[in-house]
């Protein structure tokens, strides 16, 4: 203990320059603290976007290709893309498709979703079209878990959708500024686009119309779902737009993009393994998405990590500069403290402390000022990622024990950068020490 | 008791010429008993404090303190046990105070209870007359002082060997002549064997029995 306080004494003689050292760490220490904090923040975000609107059971059903850019290329997944070669494939996702799904053993629901990329819309009261529009057929309510909120109209919020019924947007009702208490009669109009990259009109829509009423307004969060109408009424539009005699001959032609197949309470795993052996079709579990961005964010994490690292560097070549001056300062005293009985190991201790504690002091600045900037920092994140349809209440997730982590790594830092110096203070000759001026 | 039997030291300054710092110094001293060591600059007086001190083990020969080999301590434990140093630039840490610095050695070793620390400071400091000065720093003191706080750190771990190395270099005589009166008493208290080396020769009269080293030779 007697060591340790003089090991302290020697360190806050040099006030200034040991605050300054400590700077280098305290930098350091802000770098890697707000890229993990901010990293995991941005991991949970997307975590608790996805798991508040998607259910542990519900798993996406594409047909095989559509969406396997998006797949993790672990090893697991290679096996499983083996295991499907056998598998048959389906061209078409039409309602044999759907039954067979649906009539599986551990099948609880399956909802079709169809996406009508062709048509532009328009509020009756303006000339405009909206930007940006996203329409989508899917059987839903008012309270499906999709949203994040939902305004009623003429719609019970456990009603579904009928015929000639949607839901619009917040972002559009926000777009027009359209006064929501006075939305009783508004009527959307869909008419085909214009060519654009996400649209080849062909001659024979040129001139059609749909008209549909606005029975509640949905808050789509993070998905930028503009237009929502029952998947009876988008076969309908999509059926006459595209020149098909009944709604069937469309889904039998050309099937639906995307299905939504809810499983049985702790069956996911194996109606996804029937989904995708036994029918051909590509199924996304929630967990597949969860480590999909637990795969993404750690990836960034470690990448940034190691820019983190040289900053850390550079704070230890910090530390080692100022030990090495400080056993030029303090030469005579080793000589000194030798010649009264300090070992050489003591003499290491006691310049080893002074690099901890420099550290020591570095982490503590550097956990302070993270703790502060992020308490300042997260309303304002908050609110533009809430602007930005995410759900979140807080952003950085900062742990106690992140934090001791951190600290306990700056002193371990400061103790591995003054290895070499201390060393070197520990070997001085006490008879040449004395002698030095 | 302190026997020093043929103690030779030679430094290699490059390939064919050796220094002969000392050559053969036999000598012995019984316990309490003070002598002077007395040698004019390069005589071989800070070769062999250095020697005796534990700072320097490279040397022919034996030396004997209390009925050990000072080769079979441990260098550390035999500095902060065996053997006290004064030394002539008094070589005080600045920052630390008064009882700090004479604390110091027993900071790096000897395991005392605080009582026993509180008692042997409390000793030191009212020998040595800084009992007021505890906590000053030594800046705030005279050599005179400053030498005296040397002395007490020197003491604090109750070595069987005192060794001075000009311990009056830096005052003015009188205040000299009262460290040496310092160092007889306590000498004789604490039953130390006190080795004073000095190129002063009223400092060697004072001090009793002397032996002259010239060119590393006893003479």
């Amino acid at each position: 203990m007697k060591i340790v306080k003089y090991a302290y004494d020697i360190v806050f003689r040099r006030k200034l320059r040991t605050f300054l050292t400590s700077l280098g760490i305290t930098i350091s220490v802000i770098l890697l603290s707000f890229i993990i904090f901010g990293m995991k923040g941005l991991e949970n975000t997307l975590v608790y976007e996805f798991t508040s609107r998607f259910k542990p059971n519900d798993i996406t059903v594409m047909k095989d290709g559509q969406f396997s850019q998006f797949l993790p290329s672990d090893e697991e997944n290679k096996e499983e893309v083996t295991s499907n070669e056998n598998a048959p494939k389906v061209e078409v996702i039409d309602d044999d498709v759907v039954n067979k799904i649906r009539n599986y053993e551990y099948t609880e629901k399956v909802s079709p979703i169809m996406l009508i990329l062709s048509l532009d819309i328009y509020v009756e009261t303006n000339e405009n079209p909206y930007p940006n529009g996203n329409i989508i057929g899917y059987d839903t309510k008012g309270s499906d878990s999709l949203f994040v909120d939902y305004i009623e109209i003429t719609k019970d919020k456990d009603k579904e959708l009928e015929m000639g019924e949607v839901f619009i947007g917040k972002t559009v009702v926000d777009y027009y500024k359209l006064d929501t208490e006075n939305l009783s009669d508004l009527k959307i109009i869909l008419k085909p686009s214009r060519s654009s990259i996400m649209s080849n009109p062909s001659k024979t829509v040129v001139g059609k119309e749909y008209v549909l009423n606005v029975v509640g307004i949905v808050d789509t969060g993070q998905d930028r779902n503009s237009l929502i109408m029952s998947i009876e009424q988008s076969k309908a539009i999509l059926a006459d737009l595209g020149g098909f005699a009944t709604s069937d001959e469309l889904v039998k032609e050309i099937g639906y993009q995307q299905l939504m197949v809810t499983a049985k309470e702790g069956k996911v795993n194996d109606l996804k393994k029937f989904i995708e052996d036994e029918i051909g079709l590509t199924a996304f579990a929630s967990d597949d998405f969860l480590s999909f961005i637990k795969i993404i964010t750690d990836a960034i994490t470690f990448a940034l990590i190691m820019f983190g690292i040289v900053s850390s560097v550079v704070a230890g070549i910090g530390i080692i500069n100022t030990m090495v001056m400080s056993i030029y300062e303090q030469t005579k005293e080793i000589g000194i403290i030798k010649a009264i009985g300090a070992s050489n190991i003591q003499v290491l201790i006691i310049f080893l402390i002074q690099a901890g504690t420099i550290g020591l002091i570095g982490g503590i600045m550097g956990v302070a000022v993270v703790l502060a900037g992020t308490k300042f920092a997260d309303p304002y994140i908050v609110e533009i990622l809430q602007e930005q349809g995410f759900l979140l209440n807080k952003f950085f997730i900062v742990e106690a024990q992140t934090v001791g982590i951190i600290v306990l790594s700056s002193v371990l830092l400061g103790i591995l950068a003054g290895l070499y110096p201390a060393y070197r203070a520990g070997r001085l000759d006490p008879v040449k020490a004395l002698r030095y001026e | 008791m302190v026997s020093i039997k043929n103690l030779s030291k030679t430094y290699k300054m490059g390939k064919d010429n050796d220094v002969h710092a000392l050559r053969d110094v036999s000598f012995s001293i019984a316990d309490s008993e003070a002598i002077a060591l007395v040698g004019s600059s390069g005589s071989g007086k800070s070769t062999f404090l250095n020697i005796l001190g534990g700072l320097d083990s490279d040397y022919e020969g034996e030396i004997i303190v209390g009925d050990k080999n000072i080769k079979e301590y441990n260098s550390d434990i035999y500095r902060r046990n065996v053997v006290g140093t004064i030394f002539q630039q008094f070589y005080l840490i600045p920052k630390l105070t008064v009882e700090e610095n004479i604390l110091l050695p027993i900071y790096f070793g000897k395991q005392l209870s605080k009582n026993e620390i509180e008692g042997r400071i409390d000793y030191l400091l009212r020998k040595v007359g800084l009992t007021d000065r505890r906590k000053h720093k030594p800046s705030e003191l005279s050599g005179g002082q400053a030498q005296r706080v040397a002395i007490a750190r020197a003491l604090v771990a109750k070595p069987q060997l005192l060794l001075a190395d000009e311990p009056t270099g830096n005052l003015d005589s009188k205040t000299g002549l009262e460290i040496i009166d310092l160092l007889k008493e306590l000498n004789k208290e604490e039953g130390t064997t006190l080795i004073v080396v000095t190129h002063d020769v009223d400092v060697a009269k004072s001090i009793g029995k002397k032996i002259m080293l010239r060119d590393g030779k006893i003479v």
